[in-house]
């Protein structure tokens, strides 16, 4: 019991109790401005869409971790996306082997990022700012444009399906973020990754392969995105290939609210959650108290602004307090 | 889509046989901003053209939607010897610098898709009158809810085109006393961002809304599938009316989840271009006070699902047979 | 020139870092401010510099009470230090590190005037004793090169009082013989020069007075001819320390377990060779930039030679990787800078000392490390090294230096190499702390039977556990020195044969 306690006032330690104190404020905030925000619906629609934006975060957050970062998650994204199309509709693939065609090209496109990172040196803004053209003109290349339909219902009831009122999703996302914490704090490579974000050179002198965490990590970024793309599909019912456009802000802020540091080597699950939590509040609260909607950009970046401030301030503070 | 064929072949051969034969140095060419389907279609209307006519057209599309990148490509064209464009404008204002060096060159210009503002040098502007679809769509929507209740109105990115839409949609929804508007929703350009907005606006509204009308084709595309999925799982029903016919809205409107959707004549929008610019060639020239050449718009409901597209060549038809005495004269 | 220091006291949450403490700094002489860590010295300093404000107490300057803000209002009364924590901006040149603070002065029409700039820079350069190009990017300097070059800094900003903090932490012997003719130079000119060390030897040659803090009050003051080393570090830490002194260690000439021959690395050094004797401490000696460090990181793989040979155990092996040679060849190396190479601040205790065998202590299958083990193990090494901390959770940041530098070696004990490469160990340590190190590796060789490389600036330190001392001048091996049990009568002996083999 000791250590359950320990755990849980471990985990709910400074920073994420920041996060989850101002996704709960909001959503007090706006149950209460709003009658139709607490229904089923909109509880359904604004869980899944979290669970989306935790995948676009998680694919950027394990590369911020290490200290380095992955413009081009949305065009993998993408990519994934109409592979898998491709695949079902004019290869007429099976399910399975669909999924795992387009799996594997975004695996190679994570892999291509690593490799050039790692072994040619090349940093990553330049090299993920690079594939991003590349892989969106592939993906614009293979589809021209358009979209792929006929795709597998079993697929499609998994983006739209509940279970107890919650959709699907939200289950796959708790388990991935529980898969992810139990990642970073126990297991190896995890570790591994934080201590490379955290001090690549001292990482090197204590004999971690700095090399092949990054290309894991560029691996799972690749994956996460990857995952993404499929859910969206699922989730639409047609492989888009603008699926993943504009992906790139969303990651950066979604991780960033949620405590992962931009220059490394630290990152909290239940962060990531309480991340992904506003942004959809925020965005799912500027409609219900019909903001006008030319300003809407003013808004979100506002409010992303000031999250991200009282995050700092707090952090700040709590330091202060510590003897120098 | 055969008969449409034939209908315009006996339209080609009636138009060559009333025109004189051209210069031989005319050379025609189309432009277009960059890989999009509605070009593809536009694009058969313009290929029809050169087989109805025996006319060679030189089509080309750009790498992005800027007008740099298009005033690069064109120039270079018109540099090539090409005497009669008809171009898509990238940029509605930023594009009558480019027509302003072609003109100076002795170029014609038709502009298709969206027109570039007044005053500009091109001499027509073959498109859909977006105003006028925008109002068409908001009658039909207003009549599957019955003449009364509410409506979400769904915008794309904030422009010109967007605005005069909205016009449209406000203006009819004015004149109904029992149909009120009561959430705007816009600034979408990404599907996803579509899918989140209406979504979220559905539900902001729950229980209130009786119909949506969408005057964007991505903000379109989305609902039709965000209104299956609503449908699907027992949501009632919120009527729709979108625009541009994606294979996922027709899917949608044949399941019976929407009620219907605009066509627009893209096919008329690469066609009738085409058609003025071999005219002038021959020595036609504008009647003063023309410009802007509507070729319209249709509501496709479950109904004429597979018929429209005759309805459309009809329109066309009618279009080109009219040119030369509505839109040119001859001196 | 007076700086007076009234009954300043400040408090943090749960610790009274100076309590009381009134002291009196004078013009022309050279001050030691000294105390074990956690005293109050670097709270004292700070409050003298305008870092922090004491929540009582008075600082008066020339009968001026001053009221300092911040380090830059110190500044302008004329107080500047130099510090321990080296900071530099790696991206730019020397001399624009060194003129950072005065770049307006040199602004011309179209930009900054280079050129006058990097001439002035070299001046204070030569004054330390560089001989560097000053447009050169500072990152590609040792760490010892940046300390001077931040005590050059300080030279040209015309101050009334100097506080050198812990300035000879990172160089050798000749250049802190540079140093302390330029510290008397300034002193002779009646400037207030406060001198913060934990190398009391260099304390007894430079300084003219003595103020000991201990537990945040202010213990005494005295004259330097009224002390000695013994009676300093009494009134440091209260009672009295024996000298240190280590038995011979039993080592076979001939058994060598690691010998590099004519060993290179392009562009760095040539030809090194060397011989390490199973269970010996062998001494690396030499003067900031000399190779100690260059040739250390080339064996352990870190910057893989370009020529010659390594042998271990008689079996020439290609090291290529850090993480090769901790898991197959069994040697690991001690970092001189903790915190930019040695340390993850981030992280707790145990994930730190832990990080080199991570691997070993992890369950095969899922790869999760085994977080008892790994606290087990930390709690047995804090106590081992006696490191002050709440625990093995505690975030290694907030520790003091001292206790940083005892993990940075307890995480090398976890790893259990048979041979063990340290490279300044005791950077900014305390005497307390220090003696615990010293006779850890000294019992690393004698009891567990490891056999060390230890590079050192301190000569003491060297001479007194180094079994044999191999000395090095301008990236090449001049010699080797045998060491006190195994042939030079004393001290003075052997310091006087490297001195030879440096010249």
């Amino acid at each position: 019991m000791q250590a359950l306690n320990k755990h849980l006032k471990k985990a709910l330690s400074g920073g994420d109790a920041g996060i989850i104190l101002s996704a709960l404020s909001l959503v007090v905030i706006f149950a209460v401005a709003s009658d139709s925000f607490l229904t089923q619906y909109n509880i359904f629609n604004l869980t899944r869409t979290q669970s989306l934006y935790i995948f676009v975060a998680l694919s950027q957050a394990v590369m911020l971790v290490t200290g380095n970062m992955n413009l081009s998650v949305g065009a993998i994204a993408g990519l994934t996306a109409v592979i898998f199309g491709y695949a079902i509709e004019v290869l007429g693939l099976p399910l399975p082997l669909a999924l795992a065609a387009a799996m594997t090209v975004a695996m190679a496109a994570g892999w291509f990022n690593g490799f050039v990172m790692t072994k040619l040196g090349v940093n990553s803004f330049i090299v993920t700012l690079s594939t991003l053209f590349i892989f969106t003109g592939l993906v614009y290349g293979i589809s021209e444009g358009y979209s792929y339909r006929g795709i597998p219902k079993d697929f499609v009831s998994l983006g739209r399906g509940n279970f107890l009122g919650l959709p699907y999703l939200f289950y796959l996302m708790v388990a991935t973020l529980a898969a992810v914490w139990y990642m970073f704090k126990y297991t190896v490579f995890g570790r591994q990754l934080l201590a490379t974000g955290s001090n690549q050179e001292a990482a090197e002198l204590s004999g971690i392969n700095t090399h092949r965490v990054i290309m894991g990590a560029n691996l799972l970024s690749a994956f996460f995105a990857a995952m993404g793309g499929l859910l969206w599909v699922s989730r639409l019912g047609t492989a888009q290939p603008a699926i993943g456009q504009n992906w790139l802000i969303i990651s950066f802020a979604v991780a960033i609210i949620g405590g992962t540091a931009l220059n490394g080597g630290k990152l909290t699950a239940i962060g990531l959650f309480g991340g992904g939590l506003i942004m959809v509040l925020i965005k799912n609260g500027l409609i219900l108290v019909q903001a006008n909607v030319y300003f809407e950009q003013a808004f979100l970046g506002s409010i992303i602004l000031l999250t991200i401030l009282l995050n700092r301030w707090r952090e700040v503070a709590s330091k202060k307090g510590k003897s120098s | 889509m055969k008969r449409f064929m034939k209908l315009t072949g006996v339209l080609a051969t009636s138009v060559l046989l009333a025109g004189n034969a051209f210069a031989a140095d005319v050379k025609f060419a189309w432009y277009a901003s960059t890989v999009h389907p509605y070009f593809d279609e536009v694009q058969t209307g313009v290929d029809k053209f050169s087989e109805d006519f025996g006319i060679e057209v030189t089509k080309r599309l750009g790498q992005d939607w800027t007008q740099d990148n298009q005033n690069e490509n064109v120039t270079a064209m018109a540099a090539q010897g090409f005497t009669s464009f008809s171009i898509f404008p990238s940029d509605v204002a930023g594009a009558k610098g480019l027509y302003e060096e072609l003109a100076e060159q002795g170029i014609t210009i038709v502009d298709f898709g969206q027109p570039t503002q007044q005053p500009t040098p091109a001499s027509f502007f073959v498109g859909t009158q977006l105003k006028r679809a925008a109002m068409v769509a908001t009658e039909e929507l207003i009549k599957s809810m019955g003449g009364k209740g509410n409506i979400v109105n769904v915008l794309e990115v904030p422009g010109e085109a967007t605005r005069r839409r909205s016009e449209g949609v406000e203006e009819v929804v004015d004149s109904y006393p029992d149909v009120y508007i009561i959430q705007t929703v816009g600034n979408l350009s990404t599907i996803e961002d579509s899918v989140e907005k209406v979504e979220n606006a559905i539900a902001a509204n729950i229980g209130k809304i009786d119909g949506i009308i969408a005057t964007g084709y991505t903000p379109t595309v989305a609902i039709a599938q965000l209104l299956t999925e609503y449908h699907q799982s027992g949501g009632k029903r919120i009527h729709f009316i979108g625009i541009d016919t994606d294979e996922v809205v027709m899917d949608a409107i044949r399941e019976g989840h929407i009620d219907g959707t605009m066509a627009q004549n893209p096919f008329g929008h690469g066609y009738i271009p085409m058609v003025l610019l071999k005219h002038m060639a021959d020595g036609y020239t504008p009647i003063k006070g023309t410009h802007n050449i509507d070729a319209g718009v249709l509501a496709v409901t479950k109904d004429n699902l597979d018929s429209y597209q005759d309805d459309i060549a009809a329109m066309t038809k009618t279009i080109v047979e009219e040119l030369t005495t509505k839109y040119l004269e001859k001196k | 020139m007076k700086l007076e220091l009234k009954n300043i006291t400040k408090q943090f949450p749960g610790v009274k870092a100076l309590d009381d403490v009134s002291l009196t700094f004078s013009g022309g002489e050279v001050h030691a401010l000294l105390g074990e860590n956690g005293a109050g010295k670097s709270t004292l300093i700070k409050t003298i510099c305008g870092i922090q404000k004491s929540d009582q107490g008075k600082v008066i300057l020339n009968d001026k009470e001053l009221d300092l803000g911040s380090l830059k209002e110190g500044m302008s009364y004329g107080i500047t230090i130099v510090n321990q924590e080296i900071q530099v901006f790696s991206e730019s040149s020397i001399a624009e590190n060194i003129m950072m603070d005065k770049l307006e002065n040199y602004r011309k029409s179209a930009g900054i005037d280079w050129a006058t700039l990097n001439t002035e820079a070299v001046v204070y350069l030569e004054r330390v004793g560089l001989d560097l190009d000053p447009e050169m990017p500072i990152g590609s300097l040792s760490a010892a090169q940046k300390q001077l070059v931040q005590i050059a800094k300080a030279l040209s900003r015309d101050a009334d009082v100097i506080l050198l903090d812990e300035p000879t932490s990172s160089i050798t012997e000749n250049e802190v013989a540079k140093l302390f003719s330029l510290v008397r130079e300034l002193r002779d000119k009646g400037i207030i020069m406060i001198f913060v060390s934990h190398k009391l030897e260099e304390v007894l040659e430079i300084c003219d007075v003595v103020s000991v803090l201990r537990d945040g009050k202010h213990v005494g003051t005295q004259p330097i001819s009224a002390l000695n080393k013994e009676s300093i570090v009494e009134m440091m830490i209260g009672r009295k320390v024996l000298v240190e002194e280590f038995d011979e260690l039993v080592v076979d000439k001939n058994d060598l377990i690691l010998q590099a021959k004519d060993v290179s690395l392009a562009g760095v050094f040539e030809d090194a060779s060397f011989d390490l004797r199973r269970g010996e401490i062998l001494g690396f000696y030499g003067l900031v930039g000399s190779g100690r460090t260059e040739l250390a990181k080339t064996i352990i793989g870190h910057t893989p030679k370009t020529g010659g040979t390594v042998l271990l155990n008689g079996k020439a092996v290609d090291i290529t990787s850090v993480s090769q040679c901790i898991e197959k060849y069994s040697i690991g190396y001690v970092s001189e800078n903790r915190k930019e190479e040695g340390l993850f601040l981030e992280f707790d205790i145990e994930s730190n000392i832990t990080i080199t065998i991570w691997k070993r202590i992890a369950n095969k299958i899922s790869r999760a490390i085994d977080m008892v083990k790994q606290n087990t193990m930390a709690k047995d090494l804090m106590k081992q090294l006696d490191v002050r901390a709440t625990g093995p959770s505690q975030i290694v940041g907030d520790l003091s230096g001292g206790n940083q530098q005892k993990i940075s070696i307890a995480k090398w004990l976890a790893a259990d190499c048979d041979i063990l490469i340290i490279d300044e160990p005791s950077v900014g340590v305390d005497v307390g702390a220090k003696s615990t190190i010293h006779q850890l590796i000294w019992e690393l060789a004698n009891k567990f039977g490891k056999s060390i490389i230890l590079i050192s600036s301190d000569m003491p330190e060297m001479i007194s556990l180094s079994s044999r001392v191999v000395v090095f001048k301008e990236r090449k091996i001049t010699g080797v020195v045998p060491g006190i049990a195994t042939g030079n009568q004393n001290y003075a002996d052997m310091s006087r044969e490297i001195g030879g083999l440096m010249a």
